[in-house]
């Protein structure tokens, strides 16, 4: 078991001071697979391990990681379409997984998300201005007619015109759809946002539109992102604080400027140099496939792709530790690596 | 030398008194060993002008022009001609490897079939296909071989994949968006297995690609689409460094880079107009700064503003330069 990070200093996106709006302690998840022998335990997955972190309220926190690194199950957690198997997650200084009926229905309102596939995520057959208000009726009571007319202002805060409001889903693109998809998330009134791999499935520059109206709508409403992404320019331009998943843990986690530009963990700097204009083609050489999160590692769950690995990786899994203020990482051998 | 020479490509569907032009007059070559990206977004045609060079687009497609590869008019060939050509000369790999393997039958198999096709007469063994498998750098692919497509990673599937396409050691790979489904690790991978096998074998290859940032590293000429259109093509750093289409430098802004430690992005207003409702000019006038009056009224013709680059706009002299061009994007 990991040494679990002293909590009172694992201030990662939380200015001194300010109350943390999302905070994550410990948040575990072991998922059980189907038992394949009679006589044996069923194998589960451990989907997260260890995760802890602290979001201030108008900041954007994303996380980075290949597919399975656990990146959607922390984000199913904060929706509570998942529960933890251990740790908790705290909004506004409360534990949202021991919540009555009323105030769970009420936090759905302050936690809203918009998805990858804007085509699955907008119901064909209704209207544009019934998606748009049907979550706010939902929450709140108000009237259909109320909700509606709401939705007019909310889908031209989305640079959309109002007439979109008569209109089907399949009447709009792939990038018009993410934006009414963002309305919706935004007529509760939100003070958190889910974006996971919200941009993803765009083309360039619709992606470039989708980005720029988002950080408006931060600007304006000073909503929370937790930004989901694979495209590591993408979480860099977006986020304010960065945490890299591998494997279900958390392996480095600091402000961007600090993941970015001093990239503690050799995973991180893996990633930045995959994709980088300056890493010539091959540089790289062969990483192996990611291990099965069936079977994780001994020691340390990186050491199997890590060129820094000793000995000592195999057999010891090492904590988070702090090598500057608000910046962590989860490696036995960062001095060596960054010195 | 000369590989592939398309010239008026056009592709159109739909009904004759309004046809749908995916592709219109394309014009480029494709040299010897010579890597090409091709860039564009949905519904610029890019895939659409590929997979007319594999002749594999759906009957209902009107295809018009010309295509000399490697000597040889592929537009007037037979179809019996075509099958001798697809899969040993020219080759393509698609962008969903998920569904491009069957996923009844073993690697091993699949491997063979397709070596007792490129090698009529040579009796495959499996040893043979664990070579086909070592050479993409398949780990263990003793075992590998004897495995079923679902047991493989994505990752390990598009090696697979390209280990087929290639095994006939094809002139001319095309690769229609080989990493989009794929973790940026794994894309790495990928990339150094195309520079590889051009490498080995001399082929060339044409990469089809969303990723501006693929093009940019892996490709020696670039190509960008727009509405069915090639609107710019040259050698890649130049189209990169500076780019003459108002299209290419605002898709290129599109992208995150880092401009004294900040990282900048700038996006394109509007959007791709639909195919079937294009006008008679320039088709990204609506969207373009720069566009006067005849923009809209007259397509403009190919300036060549650099040896082998040439860009199809009225007013290429008055796009700016690109602030910061080869900024990094990531580091």
């Amino acid at each position: 078991m990991n040494a679990m990070p002293d909590q009172d200093t694992l201030a990662t996106a939380a200015t001194p001071g300010v109350v943390p709006l999302i905070e994550a302690r410990g948040l575990q998840k072991r998922y059980r697979l189907k038992r394949q022998r009679f006589f044996e335990a069923a194998p589960s997955v451990l989907a997260v391990d260890d995760v802890s972190f602290k979001v201030a309220p108008g900041r954007t926190f994303g996380l980075v990681g290949e597919s399975g690194s656990g990146k959607t199950t922390i984000a199913k957690m904060l929706l509570k379409l998942e529960q933890p198997t251990a740790g908790t997650i705290r909004v506004d200084g409360k534990d949202i997984f021991q919540q009555d009926a009323s105030t769970e229905r009420a936090y759905h309102g302050t936690v809203q998300a918009v998805l990858q596939d804007p085509y699955g995520a907008l119901s064909p057959r209704l209207k544009i201005n019934r998606i748009i208000s049907e979550p706010r009726v939902a929450q709140t009571g108000m009237s259909w007619k109320a909700a509606e007319d709401r939705a007019g202002a909310l889908l031209e805060l989305v640079g959309l015109r109002r007439d979109a409001l008569h209109k089907y889903p399949h009447e709009f693109s792939g990038g018009q759809r993410q934006r009414i998809a963002i309305a919706r998330a935004l007529s509760v009134e939100p003070r958190i946002i889910v974006l996971d791999e919200s941009v993803s499935a765009l083309d360039v520059s619709v992606r470039a539109q989708i980005l720029k109206l988002l950080e408006e709508v931060q600007r304006k409403l000073n909503v929370t992102y937790l930004f989901i992404g694979h495209d590591l320019a993408i979480v860099r331009y977006m986020s304010t604080d960065v945490g890299v998943m591998y494997l279900g843990q958390l392996v480095e986690i600091g402000s961007a400027a600090q993941v970015f530009s001093r990239a503690l963990h050799p995973y991180t700097r893996q990633l930045l140099a995959a994709g980088a204009d300056e890493t010539p083609i091959g540089a790289l050489g062969v990483q192996g496939d990611l291990p099965s999160p069936i079977n994780l590692p001994a020691g340390c769950r990186f050491h199997t792709r890590c060129p820094f690995a000793t000995e000592i990786c195999s057999q010891q899994a090492p904590a988070l530790r702090e090598m500057h203020s608000g910046h962590f990482g989860r490696c036995h051998h960062m001095e060596r690596i960054n010195a | 030398m000369t590989l592939l020479s398309v010239r008026n490509l056009s592709v159109q569907f739909g009904p004759l008194d309004r046809p749908i032009a995916a592709v219109s007059n394309a014009d480029f070559t494709v040299e010897r060993g010579q890597i090409v990206g091709v860039v564009g977004e949905s519904g610029s045609g890019k895939s659409t002008m590929c997979t007319a060079l594999m002749r594999t687009l759906p009957t209902t497609a009107r295809i018009s022009g010309d295509i000399q590869f490697d000597g040889k008019p592929l537009l007037s060939l037979s179809p019996a001609q075509m099958r001798e050509i697809r899969g040993s000369d020219l080759a393509m790999i698609l962008q969903n490897p998920m569904t491009s393997l069957d996923p009844l039958f073993t690697i091993g198999d699949q491997a063979l079939e397709v070596l007792r096709l490129r090698r009529p007469g040579v009796k495959s063994t499996e040893s043979d296909a664990i070579d086909l498998l070592r050479k993409v750098r398949i780990a263990a692919p003793e075992v590998r071989v004897r495995q079923y497509p679902h047991q493989m990673s994505g990752g390990m599937k598009q090696r697979i994949l390209t280990a087929l396409a290639t095994a006939a050691n094809p002139k001319l790979l095309i690769a229609d968006e080989p990493t989009t489904a794929l973790d940026a690790t794994v894309q790495e991978e990928i990339l150094s297995l195309f520079w590889e096998i051009r490498k080995a074998s001399n082929a060339a290859i044409i990469i089809v690609t969303h990723d501006l940032s693929i093009v940019h590293r892996l490709s020696d000429r670039t190509i960008v689409m727009y509405a069915g259109r090639i609107v710019e093509s040259g050698p890649t750093r130049e189209v990169f460094n500076a780019p003459r289409h108002p299209y290419t430098r605002g898709l290129i802004a599109s992208m995150p880079r880092v401009v004294n430690g900040l990282v900048e992005l700038n996006s394109i207003q509007g959007q791709v107009p639909r195919l079937d409702q294009l006008g008679p000019g320039c088709a990204f006038a609506e969207r373009c700064a720069h566009a006067t009056d005849i923009c809209g009224q007259q397509l403009p013709a190919l300036r060549v503003v650099g040896e082998h680059h040439g860009v199809v706009c009225w007013h290429e002299d008055a796009v700016p330069a690109l602030p910061h061009a080869s900024a990094a994007l990531a580091a």
